[in-house]
This record gives C-alpha cells, sequence and structure tokens, in this order.
C-alpha cells in the first residue's frame, strides 16, 4: 500500500517535480497560490503556476487566492482523491479559501497528477 | 455605460411571497434575490461590455433575446420554461406581446401570476404549470416561442420541439437558449463514462441534460425549423457567473443563517466557481440559438439580409 505523502514532502519535492514534467498543468491555472497548511510539517507555499512555474516556500509572491487547511485533513483528501470528499470538507469548513474561488478549483489537475503519480 | 434603474425591483416583489415561492433546489427565492439581477433571471446575461455590471446585462440578454425573435405588438408569445417570468414581463411590458409561461413550479407560476395582477398585466401576462411534454394548446397558434436556460432540464429536446412546432405559426421565430456540452465530452458520456465531477453537478441540479451543440440543431432541423442564426455567448455566462459569485460572497452574512445553512452556502460556491472554470476552459458552452418553423411548399419569407436585427452594439440602443 502506497505511504501517505506529508505536505511538506508534497509541496517541497513533488509539486516542482510534476510541474517541471507537466508544464502545462501551470498554464491551465495562469494564476500565483497560496496554500496554508497548519500543524505539524505544515507551512505556508506559494504557487507560482504561470509561464515560469515554480514553488517557494512562504509568502513570497501576492496570491489570487489561498487555500487553507489542516495538514491531517489536507494529506487525507490527497490520498482519498476524491473531488467529492474535497467538496464536503469545503462545505464543513475543514477547506478554507480566500481569493478568487474559481482559481483554487483549477488545482484540481494539478493535484489529481499527483495522486496518480503516486498510486 | 451605467444601469439605469426603470424597472421595479422584482427582488422586493418576492418578499411578499416568500413562503409561496421555492426553486428547484428548494431553497428559498430570498436565498437567489441574494445574487440574481433585480429581473431575477436565472440564465446567462449578456455583456455589451466587460464592465457591464449584472443589472445591465441583465436588460441586455432580455433585449437582444427579443430583438433577434422580432417582438412586435400583439405577438402571442410562449416561454418554455419562464422561471420567475422574467421574459414574458419583459415582453409585455416592452413590446405589448401577449406572453404565456409555462413551468414545471407551482410557486413560480403562483408568482407570476401575483405579479401580473400587482402589476396590472393580468391580461397581458400569465403563467400555467405544464411540463413542457404535455403542452396542449391549439395548432399553429404562437407567434414566438422562447426557452431560456431549461433544455438543460428536458432528457427529449426531439419531443419538445416536435410539440413546439405544432403550436407555432408557419414561419414563426423560436429562439433556444441553452447550454451545451463539447462533443468530446459528451461522447464519453454516450459511451458510459462519466465524472466525478458531472455526477456531483446532476446531484446539485437536481437533473441535467447537456447535449452537444449539433444534437440540438439535429432535434431542431428533424421538427421542420430552419436554423437562421447562432451565436455562442459561453463568454457571457462566464461573466453572469463571475457577478453572482461575486454577489453571493458580498451578501454572506445576510443569507447565511437567515435564509440557507452554511453548508448550501458554501455548495453553491463551489459550484458557481465551478461553472466558471466550466465555461473558461470549455467544458460548458451556452448558445442562443434562432430558428423559424418552415412553411414547406411556400415561399421563403425574405427575411433581413444583413445580421443587424440580431445583434446588439455596445453603443446604447434600449
Amino acid at each position: 500500500m502506497q505511504e501517505r505523502l506529508t505536505a511538506s514532502h508534497i509541496f517541497d519535492y513533488e509539486v516542482p517535480r510534476v510541474l517541471a514534467e507537466q508544464p502545462k498543468i501551470a498554464r491551465r491555472v495562469n494564476a500565483v497560490l497560496g496554500i496554508e497548511l497548519i500543524g505539524e510539517n505544515g507551512g505556508y507555499w506559494t504557487l507560482d503556476l504561470t509561464d515560469n512555474p515554480g514553488v517557494e516556500r512562504g509568502r513570497t509572491k501576492e496570491p489570487k487566492c489561498t487555500l487553507s487547511a489542516h495538514v491531517e485533513d489536507f494529506e487525507a483528501l490527497l490520498a482519498g482523491g476524491s473531488i467529492r470528499a474535497a467538496l464536503e470538507a469545503f462545505k464543513k469548513k475543514r477547506i478554507q479559501a480566500t481569493g478568487h474561488l474559481p482559481t483554487i478549483l483549477k488545482l484540481e489537475h494539478l493535484l489529481m497528477s499527483l495522486v496518480k503519480s503516486n498510486r | 455605460m451605467k444601469a439605469e434603474p426603470t424597472q421595479p425591483d422584482m427582488r422586493d416583489l418576492i418578499n411578499f411571497q416568500a413562503e409561496a415561492i421555492s426553486s428547484h433546489y428548494d431553497l428559498p427565492p430570498q436565498f437567489f434575490a441574494g445574487f440574481l439581477g433585480p429581473r431575477m433571471a436565472y440564465s446567462c446575461a449578456y455583456f455589451t461590455d466587460e464592465n457591464n455590471t449584472l443589472d445591465e446585462a441583465e436588460e441586455n440578454k432580455l433585449f437582444i433575446t427579443a430583438k433577434k425573435l422580432g417582438l412586435q405588438e400583439g405577438d402571442l408569445l410562449l416561454d418554455i420554461g419562464c422561471g420567475w417570468g422574467s421574459f414574458i414581463f419583459y415582453a409585455a411590458e416592452k413590446f405589448g406581446c401577449q406572453s404565456t409561461g409555462i413551468t414545471v413550479s407551482e410557486e413560480q407560476a403562483a408568482f407570476v401570476n401575483y405579479v401580473a395582477y400587482e402589476k396590472g398585466l393580468a391580461g397581458k401576462v400569465r403563467a400555467e404549470v405544464v411540463h413542457v411534454y404535455d403542452m396542449d394548446f391549439p395548432a399553429r397558434y404562437f407567434d414566438k416561442i422562447v426557452t431560456i436556460g431549461a433544455i438543460e432540464h428536458m432528457d427529449n429536446l426531439h419531443l419538445v420541439f416536435a410539440k413546439s412546432a405544432e403550436i407555432l405559426k408557419d414561419d414563426g421565430l423560436m429562439l433556444v437558449h441553452g447550454m451545451t456540452k463539447p462533443w468530446v465530452d459528451r461522447l464519453d458520456e454516450l459511451n458510459g463514462v462519466t465524472s466525478e465531477v458531472s455526477d456531483l453537478v446532476k446531484e446539485h441540479f437536481g437533473v441535467g441534460y447537456w447535449n452537444s451543440l449539433w444534437e440540438v440543431m439535429e432535434d431542431l432541423e428533424k421538427n421542420n425549423f430552419e436554423i437562421l442564426d447562432h451565436e455562442n455567448i459561453t463568454r457571457h455566462y462566464q461573466l453572469t457567473v463571475e457577478r453572482w459569485l461575486e454577489r453571493l460572497q458580498e451578501n454572506e452574512v445576510n443569507l447565511v443563517g437567515k435564509v440557507i445553512d452554511e453548508e448550501k452556502y458554501r455548495e453553491f460556491l463551489v459550484f458557481m466557481a465551478g461553472y466558471i472554470v466550466g465555461f473558461e476552459t470549455g467544458h460548458t458552452l451556452c448558445n442562443q440559438i434562432l430558428c423559424r418553423k418552415i412553411n414547406r411548399g411556400e415561399i421563403r419569407p425574405a427575411l433581413p439580409l444583413t445580421r443587424e436585427n440580431i445583434v446588439l452594439s455596445s453603443r446604447k440602443e434600449r
């Protein structure tokens, strides 16, 4: 059984790897996003999903939108890979979003790529 | 271009009927009034400018729709799926049409008839609770038929257009306004390929059928309609839902815990955002199709040579 990915591993290693392999995914989003994960191994990451995609720790650029969650909730969602579960988590405020909400939804392609590549 | 408050705000009238009206989501109408424009038009608006307000774009949509249909005083107009009556009131008030709307919602019909009475338009506007498949109007009765944002709830467009052709006068015009999906996505669906997203959308809206554009046109042509014009208004719907989403977020404090619970509110946030992405990425499309009922064997009417009669310029025209 695949070991669950930690949030820090996802944003420090996995997301940069996927973006390097599939830069087209970033162009579909075409925005800077903030990811704020609270709890052990959490932190803040700035995802630049524009023409020169990259990930940096900390709030290094002004995000168009920010997704916030507890580390455990985020890791569980990514392990499950279910959009329905993500919707339920948002409805119950276990995922929070500020800024331009449609841009958050565009993360689907990136996150699903992570899920697939780690199955 | 600034909005001109020339029309009474139907959101105010809704408050009088609050208990009587419900939507197909079984949510109170005050919720929809919390993000829709003054006409309560729950469908794609029309932008002549990216900076149009929702109110302006809502008026634009009603006007361009009326213009395409060439509405004239005394026209007998049928609106299939009339909702809260935005177009039938507009047609009666602005063009002097005799407007009939059908809806499956008793509450919406009651609302339309109540507002018609309040406005002194009871002899001009009426709504009936009739399923589109059960329409039973006299043959060749209506001059014009319109259906706006309703085909997404109809699983048999062939039947809908067949019945429409029966009750439309020869050479009468019909305008079909609705969402479609690209053929590649439709083909996946026909082949049994489902996605979590499409399942969730159907659950959210209760029922949903998104054909491809050519399927809609095929059903029209097979039922004796000649396609006169097609306009892809997908970008307009994206801008419309962006405005709805902004208003919904602005009104959070007035809605959550008072009109709807927070989970339902947040569900709407996600679905509106999802639709914006769907329109932006071309997974969901929106169209207006104008067509004419063919009078086979008769001389084709001398229709306008240019498209001026069916376009809305960015200059104020209304």
